[in-house]
């Protein structure tokens, strides 16, 4: 695109190209890429969605990738968020405005959540996790945490257990 | 048609259906106070529960809560200005003006009663959308399903954003998730890598639980602090009674507002939050003190009230005959059908039109049970919006947990509802859609049944069939209108500043 339309009194804005998109973009090109392929080898009954599908999404991605890398960023007018969903825009405020220290503490609890469940099951996982999780990133007290622990845990095992009647994932070592 | 009306209401008063119904409410009503927690997140860490329910239960249970947070979410709107749901935004406009003027009870009185009669609108309009509706979606066939689906899909992504590019990109890697296990025409398995899980396909509700549910969670871990952060509740809220007679003075507002409602609700892809200014600026405009609009303008908050309600009834007209929801909420509901066993389309209105009229009854009935409750213990629920939001994390974490896994009982589940949490996150943080992507899951095993049908009866011909033309139109339309507009705009804006730089 041509700048020499522009006012003279406005600068363009500089191209930037966002790394999150740039990846985004590259990672789906890739997926489509393969995922076409793949659906070559199939049968017509098979493979001819797949290959409508995986066709068109790779177009899609090259398109983006040129319009991301040759078009300079227009002045952002919309507020962020799907429909102007204002979850969604909480969300997204949440998560451009966290520290990399505050992202690393909750994908840490996270990942012990998950850790705790695959060792040991949803019955050692939900009253460790909920007490530790409370205690020390909450700073509730020891008592709270406590009865809340105990309350959750009764209300999902009444609900799943009892009431559905379906089975809780299990640790490793049950 | 009459029988299958009154029958459908005999059914929906059951004792079990009406618990489950109840139930709903009450999660909805607590959902719709609490911001932060949207109505999407809710239906999908609800969806496990309706494994063992008839379809007239689980929809009175998922509907239920559904409607009524649209109108639960008013009442944060007007006592704290801060919306309980993105619907509720324009409530708050002039219903917390009213509220710091003292005159709360008066803003919600009117928001709570146009809400209820917003709800009886666009019920009405439902039921009678039915009989109308009925020949035209049996005279379709499964060519005209097919670029039904994908014009849902089109529409959806077209009118939801700016975003144009990428939402069709994520539409394409819905479509893509959709079509992963083994085949059902051939029985060859599509994108499975030998994993015995995936034979069976990616399992929705866990992908749903974590699109929307994995991203809240963690907002929630992240900003560490009281969901209303630091606003006041007001001393006391009085005058009720005098917003019920000014919501009946104003019954043209409620009338024009639950019509834009229906008819925005419609329209995949325009959701509630364009609907609502839509009938707010309505409002406006014939209102006869249109300088009060965001000072307290009591027809402001009936506009609001009346058009979330009638928006809900509105948006499940497409989803039921055509299977194309409006937008994510619609399209979470539209995995419970499937859940369910209900094919959306022909079915609905022919052999499952029970199941559609009971849509009618529970939208009335949960939105009265809805309105009295909120009359009655308005002040003690509202004390919900200041909950500590890391209080509710490791309640919501277990709950997300536990209803994925309940999918295929498998540790696949539980996978697979991360690596969507993961997408959520990724999609939030750099702005790409959510909403194309599940629409496009839903649909895509619909999708590719409708055009193999039509392959199979028509060969390629089916595409030259008239109203299959007639909506390939209608996509191109809308595909190509954000571009006429683009160009137009450029060319303004080339003419102008060749006005100014000499």
């Amino acid at each position: 695109m041509s700048t020499s339309n522009s006012a003279p009194t406005t600068s363009p804005p500089a191209r930037r190209v966002s790394r999150g998109d740039l990846a985004l973009t590259l990672g789906l090109l890739g997926v489509f890429v393969l995922a076409f392929v793949t659906a070559l080898g199939w049968s017509f009954n098979t493979g001819v969605f797949p290959r409508l599908i995986t066709g068109l999404g790779v177009a899609l991605a090259v398109l983006h990738l040129v319009v991301l890398l040759v078009r300079r960023p227009a002045p952002d007018v919309q507020p962020h968020g799907e429909d102007g969903d204002i979850e969604a825009m909480d969300v997204e405020y949440a998560f451009e405005h966290a520290e990399p220290k505050q992202w690393a503490w909750t994908l840490g609890w996270v990942a012990g959540f998950f850790l705790l469940l695959y060792l040991g099951g949803i019955f050692i996982a939900a009253p460790v996790f909920t007490v530790a999780y409370l205690r020390f990133s909450a700073r509730a007290s020891w008592l709270f945490s406590a009865v809340y622990a105990v309350v959750v845990g009764l209300v999902l095992y009444a609900a799943f257990v009892v009431f559905l009647e379906i089975p809780t994932p299990p640790g490793i070592f049950e | 048609m009459f029988d299958a009306f009154f029958g459908s209401l005999v059914e929906v008063l059951q004792p079990g259906t009406m618990a489950l119904l109840v139930t709903g409410v009450v999660v909805g009503f607590v959902v719709g106070i609490l911001p932060g927690l949207g109505g999407p997140v809710t239906l999908a860490l609800m969806l496990p529960f309706t494994f063992s329910m008839e379809p007239i239960q689980a929809f009175a249970f998922l509907l239920g809560m559904l409607v009524v947070t649209s109108t639960t979410g008013d009442i944060t709107s007007v006592l704290f200005g801060i919306p309980g749901e993105a619907t509720s935004a324009a409530a708050a406009l002039d219903g917390y003006p009213l509220t710091r003027r003292g005159q709360g009870g008066r803003a919600l009185g009117a928001v709570l009663f146009a809400s209820l009669l917003g709800s009886l609108f666009g019920a009405a309009v439902l039921a009678l959308a039915v009989p109308v509706i009925r020949p035209v979606v049996l005279a379709l066939g499964a060519p005209e399903f097919f670029v039904l689906t994908m014009l849902g899909l089109t529409f959806v992504v077209a009118l939801s954003g700016s975003q144009i590019l990428k939402g069709f990109l994520m539409a394409a890697a819905g479509l893509l998730v959709a079509v992963i296990g083994v085949d059902s025409q051939d029985g060859v398995p599509r994108y499975t890598f030998d994993q015995l899980y995936l034979f069976e396909g990616i399992g929705l509700v866990p992908l749903v639980i974590g699109l929307f549910g994995g991203a809240e969670v963690l907002q929630l871990m992240l900003s560490r602090q009281s969901i209303a952060g630091g606003a006041e509740a007001p001393a006391k809220v009085t005058g009720v009674g005098q917003g019920i007679r000014d919501t009946l003075m104003h019954w043209s507002v409620v009338i024009r507002s639950s019509a834009i409602g229906v008819t925005v609700g419609m329209i995949p892809g325009l959701g509630g939050s364009v609907a609502q200014f839509i009938a707010y600026g309505s409002a406006k405009q014939s209102s006869k003190n249109p300088e009060m609009f965001g000072k307290g303008a009591i027809d402001g908050v009936i506009a609001s009230g009346a058009n979330n309600n009638a928006r809900d009834s509105g948006s499940l007209i497409p989803t039921i005959a055509f299977g194309i929801p409006g937008g994510a909420n619609t399209a979470v509901l539209l995995s419970a059908f499937l859940i369910v066993g209900l094919n959306p389309g022909p079915e609905m209105l022919t052999t499952n039109v029970d199941v559609t009229f009971s849509m009618v009854w529970i939208t009335v009935i949960a939105n009265a049970i809805a309105v009295a409750a909120a009359f009655l213990v308005l002040k003690p629920l509202t004390r919900l919006t200041f909950i500590s939001g890391p209080l509710l994390v490791p309640f919501l974490i277990l709950l997300m947990v536990l209803g994925a896994y309940s999918s295929t009982n498998s540790y696949g589940d539980v996978m697979v509802m991360v690596a969507a949490a993961a997408i959520g996150v990724a999609c939030i943080r750099w702005n790409w859609p959510r909403v194309p992507f599940l629409l496009a899951v839903v649909l895509g095993g619909l999708a590719e049944r409708y055009l193999f049908v039509s392959y199979g009866l028509f060969g390629w011909s089916w595409i030259t069939r008239p109203v299959v033309l007639g909506l390939l139109a209608v996509m191109a339309l809308v595909l190509f209108a954000p571009l006429f507009r683009y160009l137009r705009t450029r060319s303004r804006d080339r003419s102008e500043n060749e006005v100014t730089v000499p």
